[in-house]
């Protein structure tokens, strides 16, 4: 009984999740936003979201294959997820046949397009899974924003289930109540209008450890400190209750309206571009969300959150680096 | 229950059912034994005896050199047969002949009769770093001790021999404390064991019933929970600072073993010459709790718990968190630091591929010692030292929490550990 066995450094057992488990775990969690769109966008959004889902994993595959030992066509599920959570971001009108100008276009191109650019440019112009400085849906995002700025703040809803007739966004001064901000019946990108959906997959991500709360809960938390400020100084209330019940509507409003659940919960979570320190995940968490508020509240940008959370991004190897925790024991 | 801790950590699973409610069983005399004169970190041992000489069990074979040191001695009754710089093999005679030293009773010996029968009786920490006992009982020039914290937390995962001790000998794990307590002139004495030991919990504190001196802490099952400074931490809510040991906070921390060890030697004059292990994984026939003789193979001690299944693949001196693979059970013998012996499976020692880092900052969230082992073994393979240390390299204990966490399977406390050999290596050659 000479055999011999494997050998290798400790620890001997690995936890079973890895970069698949966790990846395909988000897409599980992006699983609410994506019915509760097409509930609510139909057809529209059926299509817009397969083919940038479809075209991620296809970019995924044409770089990745290359590799001889990472040949899955689905890969690690980090294309599946930036696929989604783009098509998640566009508006409905990128899934329709559209006439501009007298011709026949095919804004249904637009998701390939930006799922090209989010896989080629933002991820593995860099190097790749982990390389990527800047989150590749919103890489994509923000250059469609800025190419195809007409087709990308057309809410127009195309073949709903439900019933929208309104074509602007509550942010752009549509109205809209709360409880419709919270189910999602009002204009918007596919995947972001319901807030209810988002929390929901948001839950299931802190449950399961894949999010640390420090993010949302930091961009969550900015954005309604500010929305309290900025009812303050606007002064359109009567007394301290007055003020809070005015300022709770108006944080309200900021955090289930646009853009800001889905950036909170999962553009802003992308753990290749955030950082890794504790402190540093809140500062980051923190600064996304006042920038979008203060963009939300003193500039005409239509792509708040594609700013706040590229910019801070941006910033990330800086906050690590200046937020090195105490070590155990350490002395300061 | 109460339930202290400590911040990181991660919680693998214990795997403890195997081994947990098997009741200690003594293993039959090897034919021969094999005892390693280095057995910790420090000098080796010099041989006491020669080729040819007749040697009864409990008999001191090797002397201690050096101060950081314990003797060894014969764990069985036989003929030397081989002396070798590495380690003295003696046959056995069959007998087991066995002339115990004088018996003590704890209340009439002093404080320095305590450390010179430990350091006689060769007792040495039994959770696995060996480091001797009587050195660690006496406070350097300027420090003074108030705390003995014994460690039962047993926080490796498989692993069950700890909890048994406590469970079957409660009253000499007590005494071991006594003893440790007296020798170093602390006032305040401590049992951790972590919630999932209620047997353990139970015994322990029947034991210390009316003894106002002694303290059961129950903690949080977590990994590394018995590790030195997590678990002074949890009890006392005192950092040991950087660089330094639990006797810069008034503190002793021993394993339990260890204290039931020091009061076998005390009590009944006995040697530290054997020991319980825990034999256990999915790869092994009969998984138990069992008391061999050191010097014992490795292949000896499997047999006799069943032997190997034929999906066995790799074996492990210790815990699977911090213990070492080793690659063949012919020629690994068992000291007084082996906690225990385990066997994986195929199916569970899946070779996989490392992948990129995504900076999921897991490893940041799991280390106890709040580092960065992202950075830290990043730098360490790039070999960029200098950033390395001033992320407090040296603070690492390699409990390996963030190699587990990985989920890019990357092995950090393994770059961590090259790393920190790296840099010790170039200091010493300055």
């Amino acid at each position: 009984m000479s055999k011999k066995f494997v050998v290798g450094p400790s620890p001997h057992i690995r936890s079973p999740r890895d970069i698949d488990y966790i990846m395909w775990d988000v897409v599980v969690a992006l699983v609410p936003a994506t019915i509760a769109s097409i509930i609510i966008f139909g057809w529209a959004s059926a299509i817009v979201l397969s083919l940038s889902l479809i075209s991620a994993l296809f970019f995924e595959w044409l770089v990745v294959s290359r590799k001889p030992k990472i040949s899955a066509f689905l890969g690690d599920g980090s294309a599946a997820v930036t696929g989604l959570l783009l098509g998640l971001s566009l508006p409905p009108a990128t899934g329709m046949m559209a006439s501009i100008g007298g011709s026949w276009t095919l804004p249904w191109a637009v998701p390939i397009l930006g799922s090209a650019v989010a896989i080629l440019i933002g991820k593995h112009a860099f190097g790749g899974l982990g390389k990527n400085p800047f989150n590749p849906a919103l890489v994509g995002r923000g250059f469609l924003t800025f190419s195809y700025l007409t087709l990308m703040t057309n809410w127009e809803p195309t073949g709903t289930f439900v019933d929208t007739t309104t074509g602007a966004t509550p942010l752009q001064g549509e109205a809209a109540t709360l409880w419709e901000l919270f189910i999602g019946t009002v204009p918007g990108s596919l995947g972001e209008t319901s807030a209810l959906a988002l929390i929901i997959g948001g839950i299931y991500l802190l449950y399961k450890g894949h999010i640390d709360w420090r993010i949302p809960g930091g961009f969550l938390g900015a954005m309604v400190v500010f929305s309290f400020i900025h009812t303050g100084f606007a002064g359109e209330f009567e007394g301290l209750v007055g003020f809070l019940s005015a300022g709770l509507d108006e944080a309200l409003f900021q955090v289930l309206s646009g853009s800001a659940l889905m950036g909170a919960i999962y553009m802003a979570t992308c753990y290749v571009t955030s950082p890794t320190t504790k402190n540093a995940r809140l500062i980051y968490g923190i600064g996304c969300g006042l920038i979008l508020i203060l963009i939300r509240y003193y500039a005409q940008a239509p792509a708040g959150l594609t700013y706040a959370v590229l910019f801070m991004n941006a910033l990330t190897p800086i906050l690590d680096r200046l937020t090195i925790p105490r070590t155990f024991g350490e002395v300061k | 229950m109460e339930k202290r801790s400590f911040k990181g950590g991660i919680h693998p699973l214990y795997n403890k059912e195997l081994s947990e409610k098997k009741q200690i069983d003594v293993m039959d005399d090897p034919k021969q034994v094999v005892i390693p004169l280095q057995q910790h970190i420090g000098a080796p041992c010099e041989p006491l005896v020669s080729k040819g000489e007749q040697v009864i069990t409990g008999q001191k074979i090797g002397e201690a050199k050096g101060f950081v040191s314990a003797p060894i001695h014969s764990s069985i009754s036989g003929e030397v047969v081989d002396v070798n710089e590495e380690r003295i093999t003696i046959k056995s005679d069959g007998d087991n002949r066995f002339e115990p030293k004088e018996a003590r009773s704890l209340k009439e010996i002093s404080s320095q009769e305590i450390i010179e029968i430990a350091k006689e009786a060769g007792i040495v920490g039994m959770g696995g770093a060996a480091f001797p006992t009587h050195v660690k009982m006496k406070a350097p020039e300027g420090k003074k001790i108030d705390t003995v914290i014994l460690n039962g937390a047993e926080c490796e995962p498989y692993l069950t021999i700890d909890d048994r001790i406590m469970v079957e000998q409660p009253q000499k794990v007590v005494e071991g404390l006594k003893a440790l307590m007296k020798a170093t002139g602390a006032t305040k004495g401590y049992i951790g064991i972590e919630l999932n030991k209620p047997n353990a919990i139970e015994a322990i504190g029947n034991a210390i019933q009316g003894d106002s001196s002694v303290e059961l802490v129950t903690l949080e099952v977590k990994y590394p929970q018995g590790g030195e400074k997590q678990l002074i931490k949890a009890i006392l809510d005192k950092e040991v600072p950087v660089g330094g040991l639990p006797v810069d906070v008034g503190s002793v921390v021993s394993n339990v073993s260890t204290a039931a060890a020091l009061a076998d030697a005390i009590e009944e004059g006995k040697p530290l010459y054997e020991r319980g292990i825990t034999v256990t994984g999915n790869g092994i026939e009969k998984p138990q709790n069992i008391i061999v003789k050191v010097g014992t193979t490795f292949k000896e001690v499997v047999e006799a718990c069943g032997g190997l299944k034929d999906n066995a693949a790799k074996v492990i001196s210790g815990g699977p968190m911090m213990g070492r693979a080793i690659d063949s059970l012919d020629d690994e013998f068992i000291t007084k630091g082996t906690s225990g012996i385990l066997v994986l499976t195929e199916d569970e020692v899946r070779l996989v591929e490392e992948r990129t880092c995504i900076r999921c900052a897991r490893c940041v969230d799991a280390c106890p010692m709040s580092l960065m082992p992202n950075y830290l073994a990043a730098y360490s393979r790039k070999e960029m030292f200098k950033e390395a240390e001033e992320l407090h390299l040296f603070n690492c204990i390699e409990c390996g929490c963030c190699s587990y966490m990985c989920p890019s399977k990357i092995p950090l406390v393994h770059l961590i550990r090259q790393g920190k050999a790296e840099v010790s290596s170039k200091k010493a050659k300055k």
